[in-house]
């Protein structure tokens, strides 16, 4: 009795979760295999959405440029992050002071992020205009966000701007947690800087940092809101990534069927890795 | 004379961030109080004399009034949501005997790996069943939802760093487990649970996919959304779009600033282990 009503203390959040966000899609299985447009009654098309899927070339483009991000997003924060929490445990003074400025966009919102950007990224007034007056006359007039090769790095800059900090606080959370006698105990068995920081702190912070690469890989599928808000995909699909396209596809080409289908795909592909990662982090690779 | 150098060259490695970090605001915050033709002939500079009517025309013209209200209504709600439904069930799923113990811990990491994204589609059908689509409790459900697994995980480290000879102390003292968690263990969990608050809030206030999606007429539209279609509407003012931008984001900077002591203290103790 007194069991059950321990257990009832988990039900709302776990109730809220499961019908919110599991069952809903639990009905892509479902979905995936019709031919619907979100308002009437979906019709059963078997495999057509999974066939046109393979032969998508826009899609397979998208994947393609999810994929860039992803590795951007797996190194450039991570390192950064790390490297930046490192120096800063060694700042004792004006350590909050960093920590705090480091943090702070963070909690800009992307809408801000990207407008603010795209006024800088602008040809005829930002940083553009710059280079032109230090005398770089060849990036003079150079539209980071109208060019098909940059636009991908331009609009990953500023979300990586918003999103370091963040991981960099983590990093320093996990370095701090890190036991102090085993450093001594290396010292003492006269390990130098390097051979510590490999053999003692990462194996140390490696939990925090399998973590961070879970929401990493994960994240990559679910980024949206810059894109969306500073290039819509464009130009020319450069900057399509996996979660634009299947909104352009459910809300504006009223493909909803197939945005399932493509939906589910990401989703299985998500849980796959992420088990595959957790079997790897149980079987003690971080040690 | 060597660790003085390398003192030196870390300050400059830190301070060179720290203004790729804070210079962007810092040109949004001064470009507020220029005039539009100002900016216009140069992003970075200061007001020859600051045009304070930005703020009251901005003000106005994105019915920001309004706005706010909905951004603070809504934020409350999902933190207070999320928190409220969380503590308890960490505090059962650290400290308690429950039936299914492994079942809900399995349930809530693999939660993780569901992309938000994906159910976006079938929410929005079944919502519209339900006539939740463009209202208030509609999204902030969602919300609530959505964050639920990291917050989850999220205090449950906290929880099962708490020893638990403390709660045992408290039962041999005669406390019931419910009086066990409120005088001993949320006390100690203040700065975690201020930490969430603040995580969920932020998030909310700066939510942008499903509050877009889900609340389409202006009268319900959070600050943020309101700052996306008034730069639509208004792209050619640059004035304008710095001011609105500083509206939006100062709220939330100044609730990060007040509580970020705790806030990161939060983050320290917490931590993520998967």
């Amino acid at each position: 009795m007194k069991k059950l009503r321990s257990t009832l203390f988990v039900l709302p959040s776990f109730a809220l979760h499961f019908f919110i966000v599991t069952l809903p899609a639990c009905t892509l299985f479902y979905y995936s295999f019709t031919d619907w447009n979100g308002l009437g009654r979906p019709v059963f098309n078997a495999l057509d959405n999974w066939t046109r899927m393979l032969k998508d070339a826009s899609f397979h483009q998208a994947i393609g440029n999810t994929l860039v991000w992803m590795l951007l997003f797996l190194t450039v924060p991570l390192l950064l992050g790390l490297f930046v929490a490192l120096l800063l445990t060694q700042t004792k003074r004006s350590q909050m002071a960093y920590r705090t400025i480091f943090f702070m966009p963070y909690v800009v919102p992307a809408v801000i992020a990207g407008k603010l950007f795209l006024v800088f990224y602008n040809p005829f007034l930002g940083i553009a205009q710059w280079f032109d007056r230090i005398g770089l006359h060849a990036l003079g007039g150079i539209s980071f966000i109208g060019n098909e090769k940059l636009a991908l790095y331009a609009v990953a800059f500023v979300d990586n701007w918003h999103w370091w900090g963040f991981v960099m606080v983590l990093m320093l959370a996990a370095l701090h947690q890190v036991d102090a006698t085993l450093h001594e105990a290396a010292i003492l068995d006269g390990a130098g800087r390097i051979r510590r920081f490999a053999s003692v702190t990462i194996p140390q912070i490696m939990p925090t940092i399998m973590t961070l690469i879970m929401f990493t890989i994960i994240g990559s599928f679910l980024t949206f809101d810059y894109v969306w808000i500073m290039t819509q995909g464009g130009p020319a699909g450069a900057t399509e990534i996996a979660a634009t396209y299947i909104y352009k596809q459910s809300f504006l080409k009223l493909e909803t069927g197939y945005a399932s289908s493509l939906s589910l795909a990401i989703g299985l592909s998500c849980v796959a890795v992420y088990l595959a990662l957790r079997v790897l982090q149980k079987r003690g690779v971080e040690v | 004379m060597k660790s003085a150098l390398s003192n030196l060259s870390r300050h400059v490695v830190l301070g060179m961030l720290a203004i790729v970090q804070i210079a962007p605001i810092a040109v949004m915050v001064i470009n507020s109080l220029r005039s539009d033709t100002e900016i216009k002939a140069g992003l970075i500079g200061w007001p020859s004399a600051p045009v304070w009517d930005n703020y009251a025309a901005a003000w106005v013209k994105g019915q920001y009034g309004s706005a706010f209200v909905n951004s603070i209504l809504i934020g409350i709600l999902v933190s207070l949501l999320v928190v409220a439904c969380n503590a308890m069930a960490s505090y059962a799923m650290t400290k308690l005997n429950i039936y299914g113990h492994h079942f809900f811990t399995a349930y809530f990491i693999s939660a993780l790996a569901i992309p938000s994204f994906a159910i976006m589609v079938p929410l929005y059908f079944v919502f519209q069943k339900l006539g939740l689509v463009n209202t208030h409790a509609g999204i902030v459900i969602i919300l609530a939802a959505l964050n639920i697994p990291f917050t989850l995980l999220f205090l449950r480290a906290f929880f099962l760093g708490i020893p638990k000879e403390l709660e045992e102390a408290a039962k041999i003292d005669g406390c019931s487990e419910f009086r066990a968690f409120t005088s001993i263990l949320l006390p100690l969990a203040k700065p975690i649970v201020s930490t969430v608050i603040l995580i969920v809030f932020v998030a909310t206030w700066n939510e942008f996919l499903f509050s877009n999606t889900f609340l389409q007429s202006d009268a319900l539209r959070t600050v943020s959304l309101r700052f996306y279609h008034f730069q639509g509407k208004y792209s050619s003012n640059l004035a304008y779009i710095f001011t609105a931008g500083c509206m939006t984001l100062a709220p939330i900077a100044a609730l990060f600033l007040g509580l970020q002591r705790s806030f990161i203290d939060g983050m320290m103790q917490g931590g993520l282990k998967g």
